[in-house]
This record gives C-alpha cells, structure tokens and sequence, in this order.
C-alpha cells in the first residue's frame, strides 16, 4: 500500500490533483456541520479596538463644548449630534457618511457588562470576542471560529474565517499573544483557525506558481514533500501543524478568493480613494498611528472575499495602546480624527454591499470590547496609596470630582466597561431600529432593555440561523456557542 | 550577621550584610563615579560575596553529564516520572546533536565536510569538543546572536518610522560585542551607562548629510522615559512592569505604579512626576531601586549622566535579584525550547520557575564565572539533558491555562522552527555555499523589508523590544516558501549535482543531498522513495535532472525535517 500511496504521488497523471493533499485530514473534513440556514449567511465583523466613546459615536449626548474649569460631570459629549438617514437614530457628528445607511441598521445601545475590566483592555477584548470571562479553565473559541465550524465554508476551498489587519507575528509582546488566541479558534484546534492576512495592500501574488516551476512541478514537489515526511517517522504535534498549513496554502491557490486579492487592479481608482481616510495621515495627531490605507483596503479586500465566498471576514483598525481609540489625551481632537478614518471607508462598504445585492444576506457587525466615560479625579488616591485605582472606580462615578483645567483633558479617558453601542447592519437586520437607552448623566448607564454579551452574541448567531446553545464537546463537556447556552437574541433588532 | 530574606516565593535569594555598612556602599560605587570594565569586574567580585551560595546541586542516581542534570532528574525522580517506561528518553543520536548544536552555537548546518568528519569521529569526547570548536568560531557565533540582540533592543537601520524616533542601528556594537564575548554585564552596562568607556550612541547619515543620533535609552519626555524603564525591566530584568506606567498593575500587586516610577526616574534627569490620567499631581517619585540592593545609595544625583550610571550599576549588580536569572534563563530557553521561568520576560512571584534551585545555581554560577556567557552555554549544551533525544510525546508544552503550575520536565527538548537567519544561512550551506560572516543574512538584508524574510518571522521594523519570534507558521507565510521567488532562486542544486560525478546516479545524489541537508545518509525506504522522484520526475523528458534535483532539494528544506531544529 506505501508503495501504491507512492505511485499516486509520482504519477505526472490526473491523480496528482489528489495526491498533494499531505494526509492531514482531519476534524475539518470529516465533520459535517449541522444544517443551520439564517437571514444572513456572511458576516463582515468590523473590530474596533481601544474603547469607542460612545457619546460621541453611537449613543450621542448632549454637546458641551470645552470651556477651562469645566467639570468631568458637565461633559456629555465632545461634538453635536446629526441625524441620519433613520428617524429614530442619531449619531456624533463626524459620521455623516455612514448616517445615509442607518435605515439598514439596528443599534443596541444597551449592551451591559457586570464585569470590571480597569484598563485591562486584553482582559475585555477576550471577552468580547470570546463571550467568555477569563479565566475560562479551557480555551474558548472566538466568534469567527464558532462561525466556522458551526456553518462551515460557502464555498469550497474559500476559508470560512478570514481575518485581516492582525499582525503576522506577535513576537515576544504578551498582549500581542494572547490577542492572536483570543481572535483564534480555541479548543477547536487548528482546522478552525483564521485565514490571517496582515496588510492587503501587499497582494497575494503568491496563489499563483512561479512560471520558472509551473504547477505541475510544484504539485510533484509537495507530493514527495509529503512522501518524505512519512518516511521520516516521528511526527511532532508543530510539524504536523506545519504539514497542515503548507497543504492549506497548496488548497488556497485554487480557491476563488485568488481573485479577491488582485484589488488594486481590478478597481478603479476612484473606488480605492472611497476606501481610504478621510484625512491625510501625515497630519494625523498620533503619527505612530498610522495605518493608512490598509484598515479601508481591509473592507475592500472583504467585500471582495464576501463575493468570493467567504463566511465570517473580520476586519481589525490594528490596535495599539493608548493609539487610536484608545484616547488618553486630546480626547475630542482625536476622536474628530477617528471618525475621520472609519466613517468613509465603512460608508464605502455599505454602499457597495448594498449597490451589489449583498447587504441583504452579509451581515455586518462594528464592535469595541467596551466603551468609555469621564475620567474619575486622575489624582485617584486609595487607602491611602498614592495612583492606585480600584478596578472599575471609573464605573460608578459622575465626574464631579473631575476639573477640566487644559485641553488635552477634554474628552472620554476613563475606560467604561459597563455599556457600550454594538452595530448591527444590513442582512438579517431591522433597519432604523434602537434597542435600549442609557442615562444622560454619568454614569451612563443603560436605563431601558439592558442586555448582556451573550445576547448581543445570540442575535448575531440567530441572523445566521445558529441556535445560542449550540455546543461541541470538550473534556467530556458540551461547551456552548454563548456562555451556558443561555444567550438570548434580541428579536427587536432582528428582521 | 543579619538576614534579609527578599521576598517569599520563587526569588529565594538572600543577602548577608555584613557589619560594616560602609563598606557595602562602598562595594556597590566602586571607586570613583565613573565607570569602566575593570571596576565593574571588581565590583563583581565584591558585590557577590553578599549574594548566597545557591544550595548544591542534589546527589542523584543515573547517568549525569553535568551538574544541570543532576537538578533534572532529581525532579524527575521527585515527580515519579520515571515509574513510566519512557522514563529516561535516551541519547540522541550523533547526527542530530551535531545539526542541533550547530543551529544553536553558529545558526547554521554544518558543511558536509564538517559532518563527515563529526559522524566518523570515534572519540567518546567529540560532542564536548564540538561544543567547544563551536563557541570558538567568533565571528559566526556572533552571527548568529545578533538577530536576537537586535530584536531585543529595538534595533533599526532607519531613524524614524512613522515620525517616532527609533532606537538607532546597533548592528556594530552589538557584532563585535559577541566576537569579543564581551562579560555581559559590561554589556549591558555599556547600553545604558554613559560613563563606561565603550558607550555609544548609534550614528545615523541621512540622505542629506546630516548626522543623527539615536541610542535605545530615549529620554527626551516623559513617555519616553517611562518605555525606557519597561524597556530595560523587561529584556535584562525579566519583568514586565510597563503596566504600572500611568497606573498601578492591574494584574500583578508586585507593580504599584510608585515603584515603577522609581526605578524610571534613573533615566530621566530628575525624579519623575506621577502623572495620572494626563493630569500632574505634583508628587515626586524618588528614584529607587524596586529591589532590595543593600549598600544602594538612597538618593539619586542631579544628573541624567549620573542617574544612569548609577541604573547600569543597579541593574548589572549581582545583588539584583533578577539580572542574571534572566539571562540564564534566556539561553536556556533558547537551547531547549521553553524557560525555566515563562514567559522569559515577566518573571513573577506568583508563578514560580519549574526548576527555581537549578535556576538560582545558574545564575550564580554564571556571575562566578565572570558574566561569560560562552562558559553558561557550555555548560548548557554538554549537559545531558541538552543532548536527550527529541521525543513528541515527552515534550513540554506551555500550559497557558495554569501558569502557576509549571510542569515542565525537559525529558526531551522542544521542536524550534528555525528563524529566517538559521534557514536562510543553512540552505546557502546545504548548496555548498561558503558561510563568509559578510554575506549571513542577519547582514545583508537588514533594513530592507523583504516579503521572504517577513514570511519567515523576520521584523521589518522593530518598533518594539522583542525577545522571541512566536515561529508560528501560517498560510500566508506558507505560500511565500511554495511561490516566492526568492525562496525558489535559493534552490540551485548545482554543486551538489557536480558532486555526484559525471555519472549523476540518482542514488549518489540522494546520499549526498540527505547528508547536506539533514546530516544523515537516507534509509532504504528514503533512498527508493527519493530515487524514484529523480527518474520519474526526467522520465518524459521535459525536466532536466537539474531541475529535478532542484525540485529535491525543494522539498527536503521545505520539511519539517529542515524547518525544525529536534
């Protein structure tokens, strides 16, 4: 039979086509996902990390303007409110662009976290894209994973989770670590795992084989690649994971997604512009924050990938600490320079999705792993020891204490874990809906139809027909897609 | 004699002061308020009689190269790991330590002239003596510790990226650091302290002729400052405090904010101001030392110059209880595959080393030993724990889930995939090119991004401190070794095609590509299998052997067999 496997492998015949796969055959082809049929069937999840104020977003308060000894309770929002395409919703001024598709979106102003994250945005990042709470005792699977597996591919060969804008190596960085396994696929192994791609406007020209060796010599290649592999004996659990993902990038080159990447050929340079920020990022305040254009490009290469087939796309604004969203000075400059950076580029995606017929079955979700309030006194002394601050002091407060006595301190720097905006558009969608209301006052805290996560989780799962206690099993157990299955959609926001 | 116990758990080292108090201060200052190589190997020397004598390594039964193996298996024993069969993994075999030892030693494969006479050398002595015979090539040791130094310091060709200052070009120093063995507190020392003789800061010409300096100590705000100190805490501490920057850790009570702020303000010019939430709070931190250092001066001068100095001595101060278990921890991470603490840059209290005995003997060891780091290597790499066979089944992984328990055993080192220096130079070797230091990749592509070198885990631009690429491989990554160009124009067989005699027998190629590529000769199977490409592969006539040989040789560095040191 060795000797029958060999043949195959060498044979220039039609066989070959087979005969690259490395007999890594696993989990992923054998199971047969559940027959699970929802409103929408793809989801473009756009991640945007750091903490989104969402007074000044999603939720606008009232705007009062920067004045010198202002206090932290007086400081409902750093900019006016506008109206949108959708009666019932309002957003911060700065999104004029995505408010022309509010009648495609539901917002769940209510999200409500008993849990108290401090500044731990690691901590709060896990959970929101997990729906578990460190520490879990296993490794849950992330939202895309559960996608995944649950639904399986669209179409074969198009991986079923794709996640662009992460980097490809997190090197010695702990939070960098642990955030490639919070976005992973957990305990469902490897088979599960997102197709990552780190910056779409490098290409992918590699789909393709090289003219100087052809396919037919690459597939010989990887046949006795694969051949010498087995003859070696001895297989360590990282060489079978390589074996796996060298026969992953042979399947990748005959996928449809090949094409999805050749975007900067195929689009007119007008469609890359609307793709890209609205302010130059040389003028950016945070120079080192600039990621211009491959967040824009990343929702491009999506609904690119969405076309080809894919079924959940992540896209991440690349996070890092006290950059971007994650506003610890300047806060109201800042933001007016967030929202220049997102609001066109997700408009765009709107736009074509909906130009294209696919907003109607892709559901797009925009999520932070939290929100953010007034800072409490920034001199916080506790118990008599200077510069500590309970883990989530920033919950409870209204700001009084706070004096606003230069600019830079005008905006929302406490890190709220208490409520956030979560963004539900287009497939599956009851366009022009709010669900839930916070206070006007700090705290805002959410005063009608609160919710929690895994009820956020389980209106996503039912758009794309997943029951919220759907479980596979691990160590013995059935481990659930939403915490002890008990998530509950939100049908009021769900068409 | 007093007893000053630091600390409960896991950091169980212990100081006697001596009487006269003065004479502590005295040890720990040195002479004058300069610093130079002399005085900081005389203050070793001083500073170590106040560090305790780790306990002796344990008596043990079985076969022990080294007293490192007497620690390992005395946990062994003490876990009852050796009521299971597989108890002791054995030996690996001579070609696997000589491809093991040369990737670790000179990050490369050995020449086939070089394996040839390894594999036919009958000594009993010959792996010690390889081990030796490698820690002398200076140049490609050096060459192959570079890549990981210019990750750790941050170290770029180019002077800004995205409008931030980076840390400078420490390719030279860092270089000729290693080909010296140069004591590593010396070092470090030079990196922080500008009063030691040898440092400087990297020089930069832009396009315009205008000179710029940048050193990784950047101090020219508050921010700055504050990276710095975690900078430093993490890669020669070992701890990761940059948490307790604008607040106190939140998930380790070992960084109260003020305690981090007072070892910052060594490298500020003043004692720092803690600034919380963007707001002053007119609280000065006095500069300290977050360890218990006795005969450290209590206040701290006026100076950056004088602040620093005195950081470097804080910090390469054998009495820190953190600068030379880190180190030691480092390489023995780096030849076995997980630290005896992990990660290897957050040592905590709370999560104890799985050897703490054996790391503390290490670590003083190595300050007994003049800061070599060669000497620690040596150690390391003639032990028999470093020489066991590599079995999947025994090797440790990282319980992420339960780091407080350390269950790591060492019965058989960890599978590392090769960084892009290692692979890259190993295939230059395997074609039978010369391994000249100029032309080693850690040189010759620095500072050009490069989609190859990326895919291999190789940072363009290091804008943070690193101490360890994750050698995770993914699709991405994977398609650059089945597509890129410059990974396939690495696959020119030609020399090993002439080697093979005018003949080219498909069986004479095969030994000696197995034997370039994996110092070994291929079994049967292998020999059949592989004979048996090379015909089938030209037997229509539209691919030469060449090209064959090339699509062999292809494959092999493609495997895992390759693309893991075992």
């Amino acid at each position: 039979m060795p000797d029958m496997k060999r043949r195959e492998f060498l044979s220039a015949g039609g066989k070959l086509a087979a005969a690259w796969s490395l007999g890594t055959t696993t989990a992923a082809a054998e199971e047969k996902p559940v027959k699970f049929e929802g409103r929408a069937n793809a989801v473009i999840f756009i991640y945007l990390p750091g903490g989104v104020a969402q007074q000044d977003t999603w939720d606008p308060k009232p705007f009062t303007p920067y004045s010198r000894g202002m206090r932290g309770s007086d400081l409902l929002a750093t900019c006016r409110t506008i109206r949108t395409a959708a009666d019932p919703i309002s957003l911060g001024e700065g999104l004029e662009e995505m408010a022309g598709f509010m009648n495609h979106a539901a917002l769940i102003r209510s999200l409500k976290t008993s849990a108290r994250f401090g500044a731990s945005h690691v901590k709060a990042q896990f959970y929101a894209m997990t729906g578990y709470l460190e520490p879990v005792g296993l490794k849950p699977p992330s939202l895309g994973s559960i996608v995944a597996r649950s639904l399986g591919p669209r179409v074969p060969n198009v991986p079923p989770y794709i996640y662009i804008g992460a980097d490809a190596d997190p090197g010695s960085n702990v939070d960098k670590q642990k955030a490639a396994e919070f976005t992973g696929p957990g305990f469902y192994g490897s088979d599960y795992a997102p197709f990552r791609i780190t910056d779409p406007s490098q290409g992918l020209e590699t789909l393709n084989a090289l003219a100087t060796v052809g396919g037919k010599r690459l597939d010989r290649r990887l046949a006795y690649l694969s051949a010498l592999s087995k003859a070696a004996g001895r297989d360590s659990g990282a060489a079978a994971h390589y074996l796996k993902v060298i026969d992953d990038a042979r399947r990748m080159m005959d996928s449809p997604v090949k094409k999805a990447f050749a975007y900067a050929k195929e689009e007119s340079p007008e469609t890359l512009k609307a793709y890209e920020p609205r302010v130059p990022g040389g003028s950016l305040l945070d120079k080192s924050y600039n990621f211009y254009p491959r967040f824009g490009h990343g929702l491009l290469l999506a609904r690119r990938l969405v076309e080809a087939g894919a079924r959940f796309v992540q896209v991440e604004l690349q996070y890092d600490p006290f950059k971007g969203f994650d506003m610890h000075e300047k806060g109201a400059a800042r933001m007016t320079e967030m929202k220049k950076q997102i609001d066109g580029p997700i408009a765009q995606l709107l736009r074509e999705l909906k130009q294209r017929g696919l907003l109607e079955r892709t559901l797009v979700v925009i999520e932070s792993e939290f929100g953010r309030t007034i800072a409490s006194d920034p001199a916080h002394q506790i118990d008599g020891k200077a510069g500590t601050e309970a883990i989530g002091a920033a919950e409870e407060h209204d700001g009084s204490k706070l004096v606003i006595d230069n600019e830079n301190m005008y905006g929302f720097h406490g890190h709220f874990s208490t409520n956030h905006t979560v963004v539900l558009l287009g497939g599956a969608v009851r366009g022009g809906t709010v669900y839930g209301k916070t206070a006007d006052r700090h705290p805002m805290l959410p005063v009608e139809n609160a919710v929690t996560l895994p009820d956020v989780h389980a209106t996503i799962f039912k758009a794309l027909g997943i029951p919220s206690d759907h479980s596979y099993i691990t160590e013995g157990r059935p481990f659930y897609v939403t915490e002890d299955g008990e998530g509950k959609a939100i049908d009021e926001v769900l068409a | 004699m007093r007893i000053v116990l630091l600390f409960a758990a896991g950091m169980s080292m212990m100081y006697r002061l001596p009487a006269a108090e003065a004479d502590v201060a005295a040890s720990f200052m040195g002479a004058a308020g300069a610093n130079s190589q002399e005085q900081l190997v005389s203050r070793r020397a001083a500073r170590l009689t106040l560090v305790k004598k780790p306990e002796a390594p344990p008596a043990v039964e079985g076969a022990v190269f080294n007293d490192i193996d007497r620690f390992i298996i005395f946990r062994w024993r003490e876990k009852k790991l050796s009521d299971s069969a597989a108890s002791d993994p054995g030996l690996c075999d001579d070609s696997t330590f000589l491809r093991r030892v040369y990737l670790d030693v000179i990050g490369s494969v050995p020449t086939l002239d070089e394996t040839k006479r390894f594999l036919e050398d009958a000594h009993g002595d010959k792996r010690a003596r390889l081990v030796d015979e490698l820690l002398a090539r200076s140049a490609d040791y050096a060459a192959h510790w570079t890549p990981f130094w210019l990750d750790a310091l941050a170290s770029n060709v180019a002077t800004t990226f995205g409008g931030v200052i980076s840390r400078g070009d420490h390719l030279p120093w860092v270089y000729s650091s290693f080909v010296q063995n140069k004591p590593y507190d010396v070092f470090v020392a030079e990196l922080i302290d500008p009063t030691m003789p040898g440092f400087k800061k990297p020089g930069h010409v832009d396009i315009l002729g205008v000179r710029y300096s940048v050193g990784f100590l950047r101090n020219r705000e508050h921010k700055e400052v504050l990276q710095t100190a975690a900078d430093v805490g993490q890669v020669f501490l070992g701890t990761g405090m940059k948490c307790a920057s604008c607040h106190s850790h939140f998930d380790n009570d070992e960084w109260p904010q003020k305690r981090f702020l007072a070892f910052a303000g060594y490298f500020n010019d003043k004692d720092l101001e803690r600034i919380r939430c963007e707001k002053k709070s007119g609280q000065f931190v006095p500069a300290a030392s977050p360890f218990e250092q006795p005969g450290a001066p209590e206040a701290a001068p006026a100076d950056t110059k004088a602040r620093l100095h005195l950081a470097a001595l804080l910090v390469t101060d054998p009495a820190n209880p953190r600068f030379a278990k880190t180190i030691v921890n480092r390489l023995w991470k780096r030849f076995l595959g997980l630290g005896l603490f992990e990660p290897a840059d957050d040592f905590r209290l709370d999560t104890p080393a799985s050897h703490p005995a054996l790391l503390d003997w290490l670590a003083y060891d190595f300050l007994q030993h003049g800061c070599d780091l060669k000497w620690t290597m040596r150690l390391i790499l003639t032990s028999r724990t470093y020489q066991l066979r590599s079995d999947p089944a025994l090797e440790d992984k990282l319980d992420t889930l339960h780091p407080r328990e350390a269950n790591r055993w060492f019965r058989s080192p960890a599978a590392r995939r090769l960084t892009a220096e290692q692979l890259l130079d190993s295939i230059r070797v395997v074609r039978r090119q010369k391994l000249e230091d100029a032309r080693r990749v850690y040189r010759v592509s620095e500072g050009v991004p490069d989609k190859l070198n990326s895919a291999l885990g190789r940072p363009d631009i290091r804008s943070e401190v690193s101490t360890g690429r994750s050698g995770e491989v993914a699709v991405v990554q994977a398609l650059e070794l089945l597509n890129g160009a410059k990974y396939n124009e690495l696959m020119n067989p030609d020399l090993l095609v002439t080697l093979a005699g005018k003949e080219a027998e498909p069986r004479a190629i095969m030994e000696i590509v197995y034997l370039a590529a994996l110092q070994r000769k291929p079994s049967a199977a292998e020999l059949a299998l592989g004979c048996d490409f090379l015909k089938e592969s030209t037997a229509d006539g539209t691919v030469l052997l060449r090209e064959a040989v090339s699509d062999m040789l292809w494959s092999i560095v493609t495997s895992p067999a390759f693309q893991y040191v075992n």
